[in-house]
């Protein structure tokens, strides 16, 4: 008797998993052919950095712009081919001329996914949700800490008054504008209420929400006579796929049609004549810095001629031409292709000069070479090694300290890093104002405070800047001073491509977002 | 056969030898798995000479001759007979040099995981009482976290480099040892013997090292042949997550997870190492499930 | 007994409470949640502002005071990333790591047992080698090498099966046979050591006398024998499975327990990770403790030793 016992709940136990499996929602009938006008895609991006899924004002990441920008719309719109500021909800903006305020304009005949008519409310609504404390979104701080009210002038214009005059704060508000200040309908949030909204969420973008499941898809689908652009696309599936290869099966097999593509599929897919890639370019710049510079104990680097023997000592294009398959751009500058101030003539990298760079070690007294840190995460373990070999090769010989990104990002923002290490930016990520961009990585929690009085004062320059002749000449100053402080290498510049299958005709990426969006664009195929 | 045995009496080791049944095994090298046996031991003499093996400097990268293809593909040249990988080293070099990294890993992990393990099983199954209580909860507090889990934890935060992977499969692998060493020390502490040692007046120390101890060396072995195969794995899989042991030492666990990018058409960077690791790993398993056989029918627990 | 199953209830009580400990303080020392949650351009006063309110401001002993306070009440926090009871972020990916975990299970046991049962009867036979070097093959490659060769072959090659994800029981194939073989070469061994145990009894050995046939005495007699330790521990590796799915779930693109642990590692989200590692603790404890009892209950002589 006491074994049969045994024996049932033994069976018991190892029969509920078959049991429940009815039950769990996944399992249902395989889908048959996909319908006309249905596109799948996959990133290895969870684009649901939103802390409460799916209110985009509670977006804390960088990578809930996919979504954001398909379900929502914003008062600005970045043009694909240009990355200039578009109007979107608002017709015109202007920036007062004492940096004190912003006065948007609306458009006419806009109407959210429910029906309700766009106005000025909903901009204030929005803007004021946007700046709650318990929305804990990651723009909310900033927002707080410079606009001191939003105030309605009539249905379709809106000022938005800042505390204190502040030209910094315009270097990115328009892109915040874009990227994560969605506009919601005052009216209908207000009746459904927080919770009610996130389920079920509504905006005035090209498409419409179906159903999302965070961190694994999300499908939507497009609006009719959208204000700015109805979609090609009927309907969008998203999927979350971390693994590279399982992606690349993915769209092998046709269950993807379009995918965010690892570097090294790159060749095997240009053979490909059902495959075209499409690129997102200069998106962040891959710098080296000069982790020693920001403590007190001497070190070899803070010797400017060791500095610069180490990057005339890394092959730039050698390491990119091997192992880039075009994703990587050997890169001298601190600004993108976008910026205004950028300059083809003066974004020359340091050429590979190993004998030069052992002669400046001398020089610097270091015949001999010496011993450093070279710390790096395990994203950036191919590049890094291959750098780790040819400093070893000019007597800088690194021992190798590879770590988790999470532990990395807090230990050097912390100050904890020592010698020289993998720097992940500027992140350029498509803003087009070079003070906005550069703000994080030079000036900013990233910068190891390595910023000189020269950089901090040029930069300045560039945030106050008005106009663009002005903005492009601060910009280019601003840039020099960088390089010559020589407080980390520009490496290279990092393109990231996307691959798609030949059912999608066209697709052109938002210039430096990591992030695929502005799928109103997209052209099917026979259409 | 009688001259190994002699030679053993010599050196002093004979007792715990024929304790531990290694005298079962000469006799029986008839029916020694002589295929697993040969591999691991030219694993073990890669691992040891690599350095005098490898054709190449496992470690440097020569960006020219990346991805070249294994000798007999089109492209391939017989300098670098098994391809090259991204950075343009050679991929037999590497798994030579790797034999070192990974069978490194694998022996010290097994052989502190075992130690601490053994002591363990011998204070708690022989003094049992409190001892025997709190070694055991210490060991269900280790065994019950979910392994990979707390392995990633673990590496993140003491960073992904040799010594730490080690430190990490060792606190996470000794309890599985003591747990079932200890069950052989309770068998054993039945033994006439054991008692007769007792009445004879041995110490407690004297009885667990040298009574007890030499008994439970047979499946300590078992489960160290058995082990050694996991891990490698192990270190594969938190490889795969990024948090393997850390370049430029080329773990084999690290090779196959780096060259999974390239498994669509530079095939070779991922399936050398993955079939190096099924080898020595199979070779690991059919060794340990032979010992068993032979050594200690009765061991059951694994 | 009840003293027994008393006892061993507030041992492993206690044992939780020490995983509590270890996890909660591993967690901590591993990096910044705040640094990761803030955008690139954020001031250092937004991410100490972040920090203060994910409470990681306060002195560690009484956010593990708060946090053993609140599982006390049955909250287990709540997620940094997602905003929501962890509780509620875990029962929503539990089913499909039980899903997978469950057919999974069904290889193993599928090929693991006949390969046990045939190995002690019949040794050296062409399907016990065979069958043998099958199943370790299962534990000698690493599982993310054996689901991408999958893939490539079925999918991508044959066209058979969908890739990844889930959906109907063709996804579920490929990912339940990669984690199932990884077990099979455990309950192989198992299984003909337990069965090696029970033919050697007397009463096995008395039934062959008495002629029954040797089909007769391996599965009706023998096999039952056999049953129980190949349950347990068929128990203790589904368990295992079920914390230890990271990989294979990776690799397809399962949405479970695993991938939803190692993302909330990786953005330190600090309460997630505190509960899916206790819960899984949870259950080792409690198979172990059930296990441990449903022995005791069935041969008393057990307790003492």
């Amino acid at each position: 008797m006491k074994k049969q016992s045994v024996f049932i709940l033994a069976g018991c136990m190892m029969a509920l998993p078959f049991v429940i499996a009815p039950f769990t929602p996944a399992i249902g009938k395989e889908k048959a052919k996909k319908p006309a006008g249905e596109v799948v895609m996959v990133s290895q991006q969870s684009t649901f950095e939103m802390r409460k899924a799916f209110d985009p004002h509670t977006a804390f990441g960088a990578t809930s712009t996919t979504l954001n920008s398909m379900v929502f719309d914003g008062l600005v719109v970045k043009d694909a081919a240009t990355g200039a500021f578009q109007p979107s909800l608002a017709e015109s903006w202007n920036i007062a001329k004492d940096w004190s305020s912003i006065s948007f304009k609306l458009r006419k005949g806009v109407k959210f996914h429910n029906g309700d008519p766009l106005t000025a409310k909903d901009v204030k609504f929005s803007i004021e949700r946007m700046m709650r404390e318990d929305m804990k979104n990651s723009i909310g701080f900033d927002l707080r800490k410079n606009i001191s009210k939003v105030e309605i002038v009539d249905d379709f214009n809106v000022n938005v008054l800042l505390k204190e005059p502040n030209p910094a704060f315009f270097a990115t508000f328009l892109e915040r504008c874009f990227e994560f200040l969605a506009i919601v309908p005052k009216d209908y949030v207000e009746k459904v209420g927080d919770d009610g909204f996130a389920a079920k969420p509504i905006g005035a973008g090209p498409f419409r929400i179906l159903k999302f499941e965070r961190d694994v898809s999300f499908d939507v689908e497009a609006v009719e006579n959208h204000h700015r652009k109805t979609p090609d696309v009927k309907t969008l599936r998203y999927k979350f796929v971390p693994e590279h290869s399982t992606r690349l099966a993915m769209l092998k097999t046709g269950e993807a049609d379009f995918i965010a593509l690892y570097l090294t599929h790159i060749p095997l897919l240009l053979k490909d004549p059902d495959i075209k890639i499409v690129w997102s370019r200069d998106t962040y710049c891959v710098t080296l810095v000069f982790h020693d510079l920001a403590h007190p104990e001497d070190s070899p680097f803070k010797n400017p001629l060791v500095r610069k023997a180490t990057s005339l000592a890394i092959d730039r294009k050698g390491i990119a031409d091997v192992i880039g398959n075009g994703t990587m751009e050997p890169w001298g500058s601190f600004l993108a292709p976008y910026h205004l101030g950028f300059d083809t003539k003066r974004n020359k990298p340091d050429p590979y000069n190993p004998a030069e760079a052992k002669k400046l070690l001398t020089q610097a007294g270091y015949p001999n070479g010496f011993d450093t840190v070279l710390t790096y995460t395990s994203t950036q373990k191919e590049r890094f090694e291959a750098i780790a070999q040819q400093l070893r090769d000019v007597g800088i010989r690194c021992k190798m300290d590879m770590l988790e990104g999470g532990t990395w990002s807090a230990s050097f923002v912390a100050g904890r890093l020592r010698g020289i290490g993998f720097g992940s930016g500027p992140w350029w990520s498509g803003r087009s104002h070079p003070a906005g961009a550069l703000q994080s990585h030079i000036t900013g929690i990233w910068s190891h405070k390595l910023a000189t009085p020269a950089i901090i004062k040029a930069m300045e320059d560039t945030e106050r800047a008005i106009g663009n002749k002005e903005i492009a000449a601060a910009a280019k100053k601003l840039d020099e001073t960088i390089i010559e402080a020589n407080i980390r290498l520009p490496l290279w510049s990092i393109h990231v491509p996307f691959a798609m299958r030949k059912t999608i005709e066209s697709y052109t990426p938002m210039p430096g977002f990591i992030f695929p969006m502005g799928f109103e664009s997209l052209k099917l195929r026979g259409k | 056969m009688m001259n190994l045995k002699d030679l053993a009496g010599k050196i002093g080791i004979g007792g715990l030898l024929r304790k531990a049944g290694v005298h079962k095994i000469i006799e029986a090298t008839g029916q020694v798995p002589v295929i697993p046996g040969l591999l691991l031991l030219a694993f073990v003499i890669c691992a040891i000479f690599a350095k005098w093996i490898a054709p190449h400097d496992p470690l440097f990268n020569q960006l020219k001759h990346a991805l070249l293809p294994p000798f007999w593909m089109e492209g391939g040249t017989s300098a670098y007979l098994l391809g090259t990988d991204h950075l343009g080293r050679d991929i037999l070099s590497r798994l030579i040099g790797g034999a070192t990294i990974s069978l490194e890993v694998a022996f010290i992990v097994v052989a502190l995981a075992g130690i601490i393990g053994i002591a363990a099983a011998l204070l708690s199954g022989y003094l049992g009482g409190w001892v025997d209580a709190l070694l055991m909860r210490i060991c269900d507090i280790f065994m019950s976290m979910p392994y990979l889990i707390v392995a990633i934890v673990l590496v993140a935060v003491l960073g992904p480099s040799r010594t730490n992977i080690i430190i990490t499969l060792v606190v996470l692998g000794w309890a599985g040892y003591a747990r079932i060493l200890r069950g052989e020390v309770l068998r054993i502490k039945q033994g006439d013997f054991i008692q007769l040692a007792v009445l004879a007046g041995c110490s407690k120390t004297r009885i667990m090292l040298r009574h007890i101890f030499p008994n439970i060396v047979n499946p300590f072995i078992i489960m160290a042949t058995l082990q050694l195969g996991n891990v490698i794995i192990a270190e594969a899989s938190l490889s795969f997550l990024g948090l393997g042991v850390p370049p430029p030492y080329p773990a084999w666990g690290s090779m196959a997870a780096e060259g999974r990018n390239y498994i669509f058409e530079s095939w070779w960077l991922c399936v050398w190492p993955g079939l190096a690791i099924m080898l020595v790993v199979l070779s690991c398993n059919l060794l340990g499930d032979w010992l068993r056989v032979h050594l200690d029918p009765k061991f059951r627990q694994l | 007994m009840q003293r027994y199953i008393l006892k061993r209830l507030v041992q492993s009580a206690l044992s939780l409470l020490a995983v509590t400990v270890i996890v909660f303080m591993l967690v901590r020392l591993s990096g910044d949640p705040a640094v990761l949650m803030a955008p690139p351009d954020a001031a250092p006063a937004e991410i100490q502002e972040m920090r203060v309110k994910m409470g990681l401001t306060k002195p560690i002993y009484i956010q593990y005071g708060n946090f053993i306070a609140d599982i006390a009440r049955g909250n287990f926090g709540q997620s940094f990333k997602w905003d929501k009871p962890c509780l509620d972020v875990w029962m929503e990916r539990f089913p499909n790591t039980m899903l997978l975990a469950g057919a999974a299970m069904f290889f193993t046991l599928l090929i693991g047992l006949p390969v046990g049962i045939l190995s002690a009867v019949k040794v050296d036979s062409w399907f016990d080698r065979f069958g043998k070097i099958f199943a370790l093959m299962g534990q000698s490659l690493p599982v993310f090498w054996v689901g991408l060769m999958l893939m490539i072959i079925f999918a991508v090659f044959l066209g058979w099966l969908p890739t990844s994800g889930m959906g109907s029981w063709k996804h579920l194939l490929m990912p339940a046979f990669t984690l199932g073989w990884a077990f099979m070469a455990a309950i192989t061994r198992l299984t003909r050591s337990s069965m090696l145990d029970a033919l050697d009894h007397d009463y096995i050995k008395m039934a062959r006398i008495k002629g029954v046939s040797k089909y007769g005495v391996v599965m009706k007699h023998a096999f039952k024998n056999a049953l129980i330790p190949i349950i347990t521990m068929g128990a203790l590796n589904f368990v295992f499975m079920l914390n230890g799915t990271v990989i294979t779930e990776t690799v397809f693109n399962w949405p479970g327990i695993g991938r939803l642990v190692v993302e909330a590692i990786f953005a330190r989200d600090f309460p997630l990770v505190q509960c899916c590692v206790l819960i899984g603790a949870f259950f080792f404890i409690f198979v172990n403790l059930f296990v441990d009892i449903l022995y005791a209950y069935i041969d008393p002589r057990i307790r003492y030793s």
